[in-house]
């Protein structure tokens, strides 16, 4: 596929956070591409940076974190270098964001109308009751009554909330949505209505997604694409089925094995280790202390990603010689 | 017959509608009971939704609040009505693991400081040295290294690891029952077994029961014997944990387990499911099923009164008029 029919594109993304005790390297090396409609799923533990990864997107790191290297290009255009005044013009119309819990990122003294309709009117001239049509119209998409226009965000459950950002995410028609674990802290019958109401808005938009989340199992029913990281690196990269029917990389097997299953009791698997400090990374794999496969070629240097099936990338060195 | 350790009897909650309030009180937790014996340690979950009553049930428990009616028992004697030393063993033999390992913590303190704050407060032994031991002991029931481990302070552990202290130090008092009130959920997936392992580990060898309170019915039917499903305060199922699982009978735990993602990409959730309106859910709730509205085989009689527990199998309850 040609470079720039991607919808989003992430070339040898650097990420770091600068402290008083020394750098983070929170973001190494990571590339990801997108392509139109597509979904891809971007899992990993707390602290391996997929959440970084997702405010470099939207040139949202906070400091002490700087994008130190990379290009990252929506719709072809490179957004690391943008000043301020073109990324406001992108954000929200190009890239939207739904955010990591619902709960606390809408504005609990406006109405849900005034949070929706500021940003429709910060980019497009319209008038009231145009503004007031389209909201309506938005409400009605995720399946929202009507009357969710004139209330406060306490008035609703955590699941409508949650529908009211992806409302709010697709207002503008964006072709890329960076949706940061979309619902965790739901349980599980609502969060099969959010996951619902997300892939029906994929459908009728053809809108492209980054999901973010750590959840495999429900990652299954609603990628097409999923990306693995561990400790700031990406290891591995492929499609949905490839990736559950042959993990390549041994986190990866992990995680899969670690889905409590509901069709069979089995014995639960236990794994130890810790990350290791990411002030100073080790010399070698990222995943050296925890991996069940480790051996003396894992200490040389971090695998690059290589195909080890169609479309499908791990980067371990056990596949490097083939 | 053996007398329960821990005996809940049909204990409610209730919050608001007090003397000067307009509003109707909201039941938390209405009539439930659950008798826990010394001599069969089990692992029983309390599985639900949020909102559904597993907190309150936990907190009363602990007796951070009072039954509204009903009581609890521990060895024969009322947790509302116990004397000072009743009270002292009572909070020595029942301990907690709680959801948030971040906030458990006094960050100014080094794990080794916590660890000894137990044993001091309970006077657990003679001397310093004793104490040591005792919390080494702890610390490796967990599979925790005290070296690495007691020098620290809480900020420089990981979610897995300060889950795992939680539970040592509850382990040093040597608890007959430990309420675990959603120890796993901020936990990382792949760090999850580990906790899970232990509570296994602490059943199996050293005859300790757990409340494993949580709304993830997977890790529950991985390490439970027992489950009590609750909605909205009321048991809509309890039993055996795969009998509950295998073969759920109430229509809400059906939507539950279907609920939850399939880790397999070729197999897709098939049908779509929607939730009423937060009015109608509201207006039926009142007298009636608590799951009137959200519930695809509802029947009217489901509305007149609340279905009464009917036994299904042995050890399979389920409160619901379709298995009367």
């Amino acid at each position: 596929m040609a470079q720039n029919s991607l919808v989003l594109n992430i070339i040898d993304l650097h990420v770091h956070y600068f402290t008083p005790r020394g750098s983070v390297y929170a973001v190494n090396a990571v590339n990801l591409a997108v392509k139109p409609g597509e979904i891809v799923g971007l899992v990993g533990e707390s602290g391996c940076g997929k959440t970084t990864v997702a405010m470099a997107i939207l040139q949202m790191v906070q400091a002490p974190g700087r994008i130190v290297k990379g290009e990252i290009c929506i719709n072809g255009r490179d957004v690391v270098r943008l000043p301020e005044n073109e990324l406001r013009k992108i954000r929200w119309r190009e890239l939207s964001l739904i955010p990591q819990g619902a709960m606390n990122s809408l504005n609990p003294v406006l109405r849900i109308r005034e949070q929706m309709e500021d940003g429709i009117l910060a980019h497009e001239r319209m008038s009231r009751s145009e503004v007031k049509q389209k909201v309506l119209h938005l409400l009605n998409d995720v399946g929202l009554p009507e009357r969710v226009y004139n209330m406060f965000p306490h008035e609703l459950s955590g699941g409508m909330k949650q529908r009211v950002c992806i409302a709010m995410s697709v207002s503008l028609n964006p072709s890329i949505i960076i949706a940061d674990e979309p619902t965790s802290a739901l349980d599980v019958v609502v969060q099969r209505v959010v996951a619902q109401t997300l892939l029906d808005v994929k459908r009728r938009l053809g809108v492209s997604m980054v999901m973010i989340g750590h959840d495999m199992g429900l990652l299954a029913q609603l990628v097409d694409r999923v990306a693995v990281m561990y400790a700031g690196n990406m290891v591995e990269c492929g499609p949905v089925n490839s990736i559950f029917e042959h993990p390549y990389h041994p986190y990866t097997q992990l995680l899969i094995d670690a889905i409590p299953s509901i069709k069979e009791r089995k014995p639960l698997k236990v794994t130890e280790g810790l990350t290791h400090d990411l002030r100073n990374p080790p010399p070698g794999c990222c995943f050296q202390f925890r991996c069940p496969k480790f051996e003396k070629r894992c200490l040389e240097k971090q695998p690059l990603m290589i195909e080890v099936a169609p479309d499908h990338f791990a980067a371990c060195v056990q596949y490097s010689n083939q | 017959m053996e007398q329960p350790i821990l005996s809940i009897q049909e204990v409610t909650r209730k919050f608001g509608g007090g003397f000067l309030s307009s509003s109707k009180p909201i039941v938390a937790l209405d009539r439930f009971s659950l008798d826990i014996f010394e001599s069969q340690s089990k692992i029983i979950a309390i599985a639900g939704e949020s909102g559904s009553g597993k907190t309150t049930l936990s907190n009363l428990i602990l007796s951070f609040m009072l039954c509204s009616e009903g009581k609890i028992t521990y060895k024969g004697i009322d947790i509302s009505k116990m004397t000072h030393t009743q009270r002292v063993n009572y909070r020595k033999e029942v301990q907690a693991v709680f959801q948030d390992p971040y906030e458990v913590y006094n960050p100014f303190y080094r794990v080794s400081h916590i660890m000894q704050m137990v044993v001091r407060h309970f006077n657990l032994t003679k001397n310093r040295d004793e104490a040591d031991k005792l919390i080494e002991e702890a610390m490796s029931r967990v599979g925790l290294r005290s070296g690495e481990i007691l020098e620290k302070y809480p900020h420089q552990l990981s979610g897995g690891q300060r889950q795992r202290v939680m539970v040592a130090r509850a382990y040093m008092l040597r608890p007959r029952l430990i309420i675990a009130d959603e120890p796993v959920s901020a936990v990382d997936a792949s760090l999850r077994a580990m906790i899970l392992d232990i509570m296994l580990r602490l059943r199996d060898e050293q005859g300790i029961s757990f409340l494993y309170i949580t709304h993830d019915l997977s890790t529950a039917y991985q390490i439970s014997d027992l489950m009590y499903v609750l909605f909205q305060g009321t048991t809509v199922e309890r039993g055996v944990t795969s009998k509950i699982i295998e073969d759920p009978k109430h229509p809400y735990v059906q939507q539950l387990i279907e609920s939850i993602p399939i880790p397999n990409p070729k197999v897709k959730w098939d049908t779509n499911i929607s939730l009423p309106s937060e009015e109608v859910m509201r207006l039926a709730s009142s007298v009636g099923c608590r799951f009137y509205s959200r519930c695809s085989k509802h029947m009217d009689r489901c509305l007149q009164a609340f279905p009464p527990m009917v036994k299904v199998d042995n050890d399979h309850e389920v409160a619901c008029y379709l298995y009367q």
